[in-house]
């Protein structure tokens, strides 16, 4: 009810001070029991009702400030004449909108995505009372940084389960997920869907209830399942696109990770789950995580991180409130929950780390952390774009009004206000704002959902709400009504100067009008599109670096099958054993030249490191002092193009027994093996290291630099070990193939044929090492191509705007051309005279954008790679370019100058 | 408005209900339009302001009424649509013509 009080507020406010005296109290009773009328008749009748309310109250407040005057009239001649002369001029009038419908789409676009991402609350009951559990790096961190941490952060069950025990001490109701993906298939193929941990008390915590049977609750999430078995709720969207939604899919048994789930629910079409951007397909119990994972399940682990937990506040609670009760049971809850085999030190800063519950109405998303920048950054770039719209309309109806001078002095003679020529004028731009803003929207709808659609990668299925809420409606409107009146006030205050008598005196065709505005609105066109070409070459430039960048390994020719033994009951040394004949059946596969296996692969998503022991008087720090991991097979080097520099590869002998060995890259040996040659030399790591019994590792060969993880690191120390002498292996390896020739993926059948002969139970996925690459090049490719997008559309706009701007010069100067050309001009002589002017415009343009650019480019520095903010190639190249596109947009109206044939101005009365 | 408010003075809310009760629900009316029009009526001096009984809740407005000319311009406009109706009463059915 604030929200509604609020706007009721602002539409007594809005009415003349006589009529707020009068009615004020009549209206808002009236509009308060109407609008619990509408409401209690739903959703559809209460939308109506605002509509109505809004509307009819801004006709009263115009209406009353008419006073009087019929209001009908007075705006439907307007209007009529505004389209009239509109349509008389249908090529200004298409360009005008099309321009404006881009620049305000683009902006729409972008904001309903960041809308999506970071504004829109949770479609569940009160989202405002929803917190996220975070844990606060300092003990003095401010707010913002607790959210970022909130988000980051993950816990582990038995955390949970601490915290779930006492949650009615901190909050109303608690629960905890986590995202993950599921294979639906039963056989060895994969169908991944989008799948959800949810722990009982979600679906009843947060408010949603079913569309269809039950959600899962409390009786359901216990190890091993409830009393109906395992569980699952699909999302409205899965049922909707699996079983076409039909009714009887309760009861209904599903495949999720080879174990059979009775289906119970379907939950609501608006809810996509706690995480934002990342809609879950399939729910199901926590509990039953011993069911999927029979081997490794993570529900005592101490040390696996992998949930998320929210509460909601009990009512009138507050989130500082409910983290300081939190705080006093921290010590317990940390307490019972100590991680195994931590040294003193992480034991200590374990129990003090504290936690914090952050007001969480818009849900969790780690996609805002990773995007809500660059979509800020494109969100201005887009707004330039729509400011050079806004100005080259402005030099349009500009150049029309100059043009309409002897018409609308002929008005005012005729006894035409002068308000009322300003308001024809006016009511020209809300159409032509009106029609950019509508089809600026449509665009913004197909522009945002491709937008998104190029977020998502094999590894990360992107879906956001982007309906229009009245938050993206507000901003279009505010946006367009900005630019209206941008482009709208310098035409009515072009004609200020208009007296009646200039109907009767001037010629028609000589007539300048008033040239200072037009040249400033040329001079901002000219420094806003030298900003956007600059943004647009220094993100071109990032992401050519990027994806140009020597990473260390060979980017193309490697079909990479992640493989899941989770499901056989193998371990140990015996996993070893399967790893390895899995690598020898690829091997034989027919096309294939090589294959060998490791736990990671080159800019996968995951990492795996550990801390080297280092002398105790070295300078490294901390975060110096630690160094990625890698298992890999022998012969994994050459798979992935690595050259071996010295020392030998792994191979049979490097096993369980033998003397532990480690093949380290040159960064590792600088490193940590300073000054002596490092093949032969040892080291030991410090806490957890791949092998438990934390022998020291004997480097028996230095292997090139390549990239880890990300394209933007520099090459960090790395150190790979056999897969023969790793202890604890992971159920979850890569085999990477390369193809002996052609297209790698096409070997993919073949390969599943021989691993299900080795291992039926086996789950095989295939992406190339290219889709890797490219998965880990999102970002910047979106960037660039948007903002290379909005410069070439900022270039565009510029020089159609100094086009006009020259040829309307042009058209004005004809008798004066004529008269030099009959005295002795030559053509050349015209030409330099019109771009003398234009070069003094571009160039006046250009610094302003130049200063402009060097002052917004130092905000873009983090999305930058591999060059400064003010890199001097791409601001001269930017200015070249500007410089030819106006140079040409300015000699096509010149020439024509310097063709006037001067006997014929002359006898032009 | 005029006949709703014609039998007693009547707040903004309840002149509202009055319009929709007596039409049976055919006369659409939101506040801003009603607000709008009774705007116009005070202006050319056919409703005026009252004050409202003391017991009432003062948060429903201001009270209003017809003022005697509004009442003549209410009476002329009755006798005016009372004689359309009358005239169209008086019509004879139209005459069918069979066939022959």
């Amino acid at each position: 009810m604030k929200r509604a009080e609020r706007i009721f507020a602002w539409l007594v406010r809005i009415q003349p001070a006589h009529t707020r005296k009068r009615f004020a109290d009549g209206m808002d009773y009236a509009w308060r029991t109407e609008l619990d009328v509408a409401r209690a008749k739903g959703a559809l009748v209460a939308t109506a009702f605002w509509v109505v309310t809004v509307t009819e109250a801004v006709l009263l407040a115009v209406s009353e400030r008419l006073d009087g005057r019929s209001l009908r009239r007075s705006l439907t001649i307007d209007w009529r004449d505004a389209w009239r002369s509109l349509r008389a001029a249908p090529l200004v009038t298409t360009f005008a909108v099309a321009s404006l419908a881009l620049g305000i789409g683009g902006v729409t676009a972008l904001f309903s995505i960041l809308n999506g991402l970071a504004l829109k609350p949770l479609s569940v009951r009160e989202p405002g009372r929803l917190v996220l559990l975070g844990a606060l790096p300092q003990k003095d961190s401010d707010l913002a940084l607790a959210q970022i941490a909130a988000t980051n952060v993950s816990w582990t069950n038995p955390i949970w389960e601490a915290f779930r025990d006492r949650q009615h001490e901190v909050v109303g109701g608690a629960f905890a997920w986590a995202g993950d993906r599921f294979n639906l298939s039963s056989t060895s193929a994969s169908d991944i869907v989008q799948g959800m941990w949810v722990s009982g008390g979600m679906f009843e915590v947060l408010g949603v209830n079913p569309v269809l049977g039950r959600t899962i609750d409390m009786r359901d999430d216990v190890r091993g399942g409830g009393p109906d078995g395992p569980v699952t709720v699909l999302s409205y969207r899965f049922w909707q696109r699996r079983f076409g939604g039909v009714p009887d899919v309760i009861g209904r048994t599903m495949t999720i990770e080879r174990v059979p789930f009775t289906i119970v629910g379907v939950t609501p079409a608006g809810f996509s789950g706690p995480d934002v951007g990342q809609a879950f397909d399939v729910a199901i119990p926590l509990g039953t995580e011993p069911l999927v994972r029979p081997r490794d399940h993570a529900l005592d682990g101490r040390s696996v991180w992998w949930m998320n937990i929210m509460g909601r506040l009990a009512p009138g609670d507050t989130a500082e409130r409910a983290t300081a009760r939190l705080r006093a049971l921290q010590p317990q809850i940390r307490d019972a929950t100590m991680p195994r085999g931590r040294s003193a030190a992480d034991q200590e800063r374990y129990l003090a780390e504290p936690f914090v519950l952050v007001p969480a109405p818009g849900g969790r998303s780690p996609l805002r952390r990773v995007y809500g920048e660059p979509l800020t950054a494109l969100l201005w770039v887009a707004g330039l774009v729509l400011l050079i719209a806004a100005a080259n309309i402005a030099n349009l109806l500009m150049a029309r009004a100059a043009a309409r001078r002897r018409e609308l002095a002929l008005r005012l003679a005729l006894g035409a206000s002068r308000v009322r020529i300003a308001r024809q004028l006016l009511a020209e731009s809300v159409l032509l704002g009106g029609a950019g803003a509508l089809l600026g929207a449509g665009f913004a709808v197909w522009g945002s959902r491709a937008l998104v659609a190029q977020l998502t990668t094999f590894a990360n299925n992107v879906q956001l709400d982007l309906g229009l809420d009245w938050r993206v409606l507000a901003f279009t409107t505010a946006v367009t009504a900005v630019a209206a009146i941008l482009f709208g006030v310098a035409p009515a205050l072009s004609i200020s100067h208009l007296s009646p008598n200039d109907a009767l005196k001037e010629r028609s065709g000589a007539i300048e009008a008033r040239g200072t505005l037009r040249y400033a609105s040329v001079v901002l066109q000219v420094a806003l599109s030298l900003t956007l070409v600059v943004s647009a070459g220094l993100f071109t430039r990032t992401f050519v670096a990027l994806a140009t960048r020597d990473a260390g390994f060979s980017r193309g020719g490697v079909l990479l099958v992640g493989v899941d033994v989770g499901r056989n009951p193998v371990s140990g040394n015996g996993r070893i054993a399967l790893f390895e004949r899995f690598r020898d059946a690829t091997g034989a596969v027919p096309g294939v030249a090589s294959a060998s296996l490791s736990y990671n692969t080159p800019m996968a998503r995951a990492g795996w490191n550990t801390f080297i022991a280092v002398p105790p008087d070295s300078p490294l720090t901390r975060r110096q002092r630690s160094s990625w991991i890698n298992a890999v097979t022998p012969g994994w080097f050459e798979t992935y193009g690595l050259h071996l520099s010295a020392g030998r590869d792994f191979d049979a002998r490097d096993r369980r027994g033998a003397p532990v060995v480690a093949i380290v890259n040159r960064a590792f040996a600088a490193r940590f093996l300073p000054g002596t040659n490092p093949v032969g030399a040892t080291f030991t790591t410090v806490g957890p290291g791949p092998v438990s019994a934390n022998p020291a590792y004997t480097v028996i060969g230095v292997v090139e630099d390549a990239v880890y993880r990300s394209l933007r690191a520099p090459m960090e120390p790395t150190m790979y070990l056999p897969v023969g002498q790793w202890d604890g292996p992971s159920s979850v390896v890569t085999i990477g193939v390369r193809a002996a020739g052609g297209n790698p993926s096409t070997l993919a059948r073949a390969i599943t044929a021989a691993i299900e002969k080795e291992d039926s139970t086996a789950v095989l996925s295939f992406r190339t090492i290219e889709e890797q690459i490219n998965a880990s090049l999102v970002q910047e490719r979106l960037i660039a191509l948007l903002a290379g997008f909005f410069g070439l559309l900022g270039l565009i706009l510029a020089a159609v705007g100094l086009y006009g701007v020259t040829s309307h010069a042009v058209t004005s100067r004809r008798p004066e051309i004529g008269i030099r050309m009959a005295l002795g001009a030559t053509a050349d002589g015209v030409v330099r005279l019109i771009l003398r002017r234009v070069a003094w415009l571009v160039g006046l343009g250009i610094a302003c954008g130049a200063a402009l650019s060097a002052w917004a480019s130092t905000f873009a520095q983090s999305l930058l790679y591999g060059l400064e903010p003010r890199d001097p190639i791409t601001f001269s190249a930017a200015a070249l370019v500007l410089t030819a596109v106006a140079a040409l947009a300015a000699w096509l109206p010149a020439r024509r100058a310097s063709r006037i044939d001067p006997m014929q101005v002359l006898r032009t009365p | 408005m005029l006949a709703a408010l014609s039998d007693a003075p009547a707040h903004g809310y309840a002149a509202m209900q009055a319009i929709r009760e007596t039409s049976a629900g055919s006369v659409r009316v939101s506040t801003g339009s009603f607000y709008r029009r009774l705007s116009l009526l005070i202006k050319n001096g056919f409703v005026e302001e009252v004050p409202g009984p003391e017991e009432d809740d003062p948060r429903r407005g201001a009270y209003y009424r017809v003022t005697p000319s509004g009442r003549e311009i209410l009476t002329a406009e009755r006798d005016r649509l009372a004689a359309l109706v009358a005239a169209m009463d008086g019509l004879k059915p139209a005459h069918r013509r069979s066939r022959p």
